[in-house]
């Protein structure tokens, strides 16, 4: 008996949450003696007495198998659900009671339909074993937070919630005498954990830049490399600190490092950077933030869960059309819908943690949204029409759009309030490299300001614009720089940049001072 | 207006029928275009009979996925208020603001013992939580009534705003199975489900999929 009970729930278990009519266990628990006494029902040159006997062997299999069901909805391990056609009953599993008494399996490991993709090495998820159980991106509140202490057991309980990275927003807030020694603690802790903290400085509420300036020196010197300053700030901000900004480029270039920066003036949310590219709020959700959970959390998740697409081996797969991109657009966001599901069920053990510091799992997961990230996907490609590249982005995103609004819809609809949101942005090199397609955009070299006004450098940032204007979940643009530069002139391309383009994140990069070789304007890397 | 057939197939088709055709257009608060019948009753008189068909019916479009039956089920019937979610169906049934189970200790004892009581009400709305200006994720379902009568157990419901595409189908099932918990517990027949929508609505970019419902034998 056990074992066959054991067949009826993995019939269920193939697709769990699904309903079977009892003709449909039959034929998969006792499928052979079913095809044999159908194939006879339904030969029409098998005698009465033949056929009488056959209906007779159904309906025995039937009595047994209803049996076994019975026995399992009282054993709560299945529900009767529905009435099918001719009085048949309907069954589904009942996965809470699984959950709680393991009986029969563990809640089985969700099957999502982008698999294949996968194995073809066009998508890729970022923590392929932890992508249920942790978020990727938790934003905390670095002017809530009371002090280091408390800032110090936050990120403690993020890394073991959080799968990419941990932005501390306004951590000017947090700069003192012990600030060091509390960084190189987390330092050490990202290390161990393998995550990143981004801490995010808004110069609007800096008091003293020299202490800023001392604590940057610091971490660059003892290369506390897990850590990345992001300097937010409004370009009449950057004008009246340059002696700051100056002394503060000459220290990253002397550390051949990246600096990155963040313009206020066109996007106010906060940009937070992670292995696996950058994370952001919409303006919509940032002021939804600031109105509705500002100073009463203390953490809350930027992204959910993440899938990388590699648009170049796509486009090369031989039955490429646009179908099949937007039929992959699909396959990903049913995957996100299927792991959101666990996400939110079990969100009071997946995110315990946060739970012990006074916020509610929904709070957390309140603005949270699903990333897809795109890698070679054509910008400042030799030969693509950059403005084509920007209408089939919209086009997908679009629908993606749609499909998450249906979601939303009927889940509300079904008494099951939920956020369905999948966001668009880029994937970064250094993760990706391992998985996908080699670079085939070229990277961006400036040699002064001058480079600024030819007509090819305006096109690259306009479509950038247009870009970051899709790429809701936040895009990222590199500078790199010769050999020969000075701090002065990079202050004022930088400044350039924040008074005329719509770039909300940007990077500065020093690193070909340590590799110095013949740089064009525009060189492709092969 | 009042919709009454055998199953809620039927009843389901005919009520998007009478909506497309008849209802009246206006934006709502999110500037979608919703169609309206204010006060739609639909009663369906064989609620075991292909209960699930119009969800069945929903998870043949490639648009959208919609939830298994499982999970629809589940919400109406798990006492505890799953993390994820600001409300749910069975937290309010079930635990109703953490102090009254309201079908357990109230709506069976109560039909047990006075079978033809009329008080068999069970309330969704909390004023304490919903009642609010800034609160806008609050339950469509508000009320659910029970009427034993000549040993059968009738179920009415009160929405006040009612996908009849998207919401319908699950709301229907959902209430299926609450039904078919206290006629368990009772031991007696199935009656006929009654839902009220005070707001029966669609929206314009369901019409197409609309159709090709009621398409559908």
């Amino acid at each position: 008996m056990a074992d066959k009970k054991q067949e009826i729930l993995d019939v269920f278990r193939r697709k769990p949450g699904e309903e079977f009519s009892t003709t449909y266990i039959v034929s998969r628990v006792y499928s052979e003696d079913f095809l044999k006494l159908n194939n006879i029902l339904n030969d029409k040159f098998s005698d009465e007495r033949k056929k009488k006997n056959a209906k007779r062997g159904l309906a025995s299999l039937h009595r047994k198998t209803l049996y076994y069901l019975n026995t399992m909805v009282n054993e709560d391990l299945l529900k009767e659900t529905s009435i099918g056609k001719k009085n048949e009953k309907c069954f589904t599993l009942n996965l809470d009671v699984l959950a709680a008494t393991s009986q029969g399996f563990d809640e089985p490991v969700p099957v999502v339909p982008i698999e294949g993709y996968m194995e073809r090495g066009i998508t890729h998820r970022l923590d392929e074993t932890g992508w249920v159980e942790r978020v990727n991106c938790v934003l905390i509140e670095g002017s809530v937070v009371e002090n280091l202490n408390e800032l110090n057991k936050l990120t403690a309980v993020s890394m073991k919630n959080v799968n990419d990275v941990v932005g501390i927003n306004d951590f000017e807030m947090q700069i003192n005498r012990d600030t060091i020694s509390f960084l190189r603690k987390l330092n050490s802790r990202c290390s161990d954990y393998g995550r990143q903290v981004c801490l995010i400085i808004d110069f609007t509420n800096l008091v003293d830049s020299n202490v800023l300036f001392k604590l940057v020196s610091d971490v660059l010197d003892l290369k506390l490399n897990n850590l990345t300053f992001i300097f937010d700030v409004q370009p009449r901000e950057f004008q009246d600190n340059s002696d700051f900004f100056e002394k503060l480029i000459k220290l990253y270039q002397e550390f051949g490092k990246e600096i990155y920066i963040k313009n206020q003036g066109v996007h106010k949310a906060p940009y937070v950077l992670g292995k696996a590219g950058p994370y952001t709020f919409s303006e919509k959700e940032w002021a939804t933030y600031k109105s509705e959970v500002y100073g009463r959390l203390k953490g809350i998740a930027l992204g959910q869960s993440t899938v990388m697409v590699d648009a170049d081996s796509f486009i090369k797969e031989p039955n490429f059309n646009s179908d099949e991109f937007n039929r992959l657009m699909k396959k990903i966001s049913e995957s996100f819908l299927i792991i959101n599901s666990i996400q939110r069920r079990k969100a009071e053990n997946y995110f315990s943690g946060f739970v012990r510091y006074g916020s509610m799992p929904k709070e957390i997961l309140f603005l949270a949204k699903d990333y897809i990230r795109f890698w070679n996907y054509g910008w400042k490609r030799k030969n693509l029409d950059q403005e084509m590249l920007i209408e089939a982005i919209k086009k997908a995103k679009e629908a993606v759009n749609n499909f998450c609004i249906y979601e939303e819809t009927i889940y509300k609809s079904c008494g099951m309030p939920v956020r369905f949101k999948i966001a668009f942005s880029c994937a970064a090199m250094e993760f990706i490299k391992n998985f996908f397609s080699k670079p085939k955009y070229m990277q961006f070299y400036i040699e002064d300001i001058k480079d600024f006004y030819k007509p090819e450098v305006k096109e690259i940032l306009r479509t950038k614009e247009k870009i970051f204007e899709i790429f809701d979940g936040g895009d990222l643009i590199s500078f790199y720089k010769r050999s020969n530069y000075n701090a002065e002139d990079i202050m004022r391309e930088i400044s350039f940049i924040l008074g005329t383009y719509k770039i909300p994140f940007f990077r500065y990069s020093f690193l070909q001072k340590f590799n110095e070789t013949e740089q064009t304007l525009m060189r492709f890397i092969q | 207006m009042e919709i009454i057939q055998e199953t809620a197939m039927e009843c389901w088709k005919e009520a998007l029928k009478l909506i497309l055709d008849k209802g009246v257009d206006f934006k709502d608060e999110n500037y979608r275009v919703c169609r309206e019948i204010l006060n739609l009753k639909i009663v369906v008189k064989k609620p075991f009979f292909e209960t699930s068909k119009p969800i069945k019916t929903l998870f043949g479009f490639n648009e959208w996925k919609y939830p298994q039956l499982d999970e629809i089920s589940k919400i109406m019937l798990t006492d505890k208020l799953e993390s994820g979610y600001s409300y749910s169906y069975g937290a309010r049934i079930f635990n109703f603001q953490g102090k009254i189970n309201q079908l357990n200790d109230f709506i069976i004892p109560l039909l047990k013992n006075t079978p033809n009581s009329r008080r068999a009400v069970i309330s969704l709305w909390d004023p304490v939580a919903d009642s609010s200006l800034s609160n806008r994720e609050n339950p469509g379902l508000m009320l659910i009534d029970f009427k034993m009568r000549r040993e059968k157990l009738n179920l009415t419901a009160v929405i006040r705003s009612n996908d009849v595409f998207f919401g319908w189908p699950a709301n229907f099932y959902q209430l299926f199975v609450l039904q078919d918990y206290v006629k368990k517990a009772l031991n007696c027949d199935f009656g006929n489900i009654t839902v009220f929508s005070t707001s029966a609505h669609i929206f314009d970019d369901q019409f197409k999929f609309i159709e090709k419902v009621l398409k559908k034998d």
